[in-house]
């Protein structure tokens, strides 16, 4: 998929609450968030980004964590959202759509 | 082959920062290992995924403990140096039969070493980043014990006379006893936590082996080749 690369500070926005997005599906590992990410045309996120986040999120308790042995391969870590996690992903959703009306709606209007 | 050789550079490099910033052992292991599995799943390079080390170790925001003092390891050395202080110039003596003199000067050397210790400790994880800088000191801590052995014959100020059987005996035990005591300071410390489900192949090379089992027989070694040496001589 030749995906559209966004303004790395609107990603930087929406990450946060398109990590707790996957994670709302069920617990996943930090690769697989990243390709998830990925394939939902939010361009490509590097483990440099994505990890510190998910910390943030473990210390914020929005996330629990288990590492689960590999297929012949190193473990993973796998982060499930917590219902902190969940209670703030509807927030941050919230916030979002108001924030996008605003903008959209500044945006649509009539040069003064 | 490469690549994988400038991971584990950068991995040595990201354990290093995250140990001078005082994360616990835990914490370590699970980072080490979260890359590590990343690594092994997207196929990247270290480099590629997480940029540089020490930026990458920073950003994760890790808790970390107060500061800690001085390494265990250091008291032991310091007195396995205390050792090397009086082994060289017993040893000297007794190639020639005299008795050991001690002049102060050694005592001096082996201070000003002290204090040098300390501020490598204070340092340390600056310093074992560039192997070199410890080999130059390993070889300044021996070439310093055989200066001390020969520079109060050079400056002709012996003040005390002792006998060499008991001088090389006692400091004999104290080199390896501080031998014993750096593996148990060693041993005992938490280091780097594995993960039992982490399930990540062990990489530690020959070299790194071999390097931790030698460090606290060091001292040991240097006087081993000394006596050999004077004996030869």
């Amino acid at each position: 998929m030749n995906a559209k690369q966004w303004p790395s500070e609107w990603t930087r926005g929406a990450l946060g609450m398109s990590v707790l997005k996957v994670l709302d599906a069920g617990p996943t590992y930090g690769y697989a968030i990243a390709t998830a990410l990925e394939e939902a045309g939010l361009g490509s996120i590097k483990g440099g980004t994505l990890y510190p986040l998910l910390t943030r999120f473990e210390s914020a308790e929005l996330v629990t964590t288990e590492w689960r042995a590999g297929d012949g391969g190193p473990g993973r870590k796998y982060f499930s959202l917590t219902n902190a996690g969940r209670a703030e992903l509807t927030r941050q959703i919230a916030d979002w759509r108001a924030f996008t009306t605003q903008t959209l709606t500044h945006l649509n209007g009539d040069p003064r | 082959m490469n690549e994988i050789k400038q991971d584990q550079q950068w991995l040595t490099d990201f354990v290093l920062e995250l140990s001078h910033q005082g994360v616990d052992g835990r914490s370590i292991g699970d980072a080490k290992a979260s890359v590590e599995s990343h690594l092994a799943d997207s196929g990247e390079s270290a480099e590629e995924a997480f940029g540089d080390p020490v930026a990458y170790a920073h950003a994760l925001e890790l808790p970390t403990a107060p500061e800690p003092g001085f390494p265990r390891i250091l008291i032991p050395a310091l007195l396995g140096i205390l050792g090397l202080v009086i082994y060289f110039p017993s040893i000297s003596a007794a190639t020639q039969r005299e008795p050991v003199s001690f002049s102060g000067v050694e005592f001096a050397m082996f201070l000003v070493l002290g204090l040098t210790m300390l501020l490598v400790a204070k340092n340390i994880f600056t310093v074992v980043k560039k192997w070199w800088v410890l080999l130059a000191i390993w070889l300044a801590v021996v070439g310093l014990g055989i200066l001390a052995s020969v520079l109060p014959r050079l400056l002709g100020l012996p003040l005390w006379e002792v006998s060499v059987v008991p001088a090389s005996i006692l400091s004999g035990a104290l080199i390896i006893g501080a031998g014993f005591w750096i593996r148990a300071s060693i041993n005992s410390s938490e280091g780097i936590v594995r993960l039992a489900d982490a399930g990540v192949p062990e990489q530690e090379t020959a070299v790194e082996r071999v390097m931790v089992a030698t460090v606290p027989w060091l001292m040991t070694i240097g006087a081993g080749i000394f006596t050999a040496g004077s004996l030869l001589i």
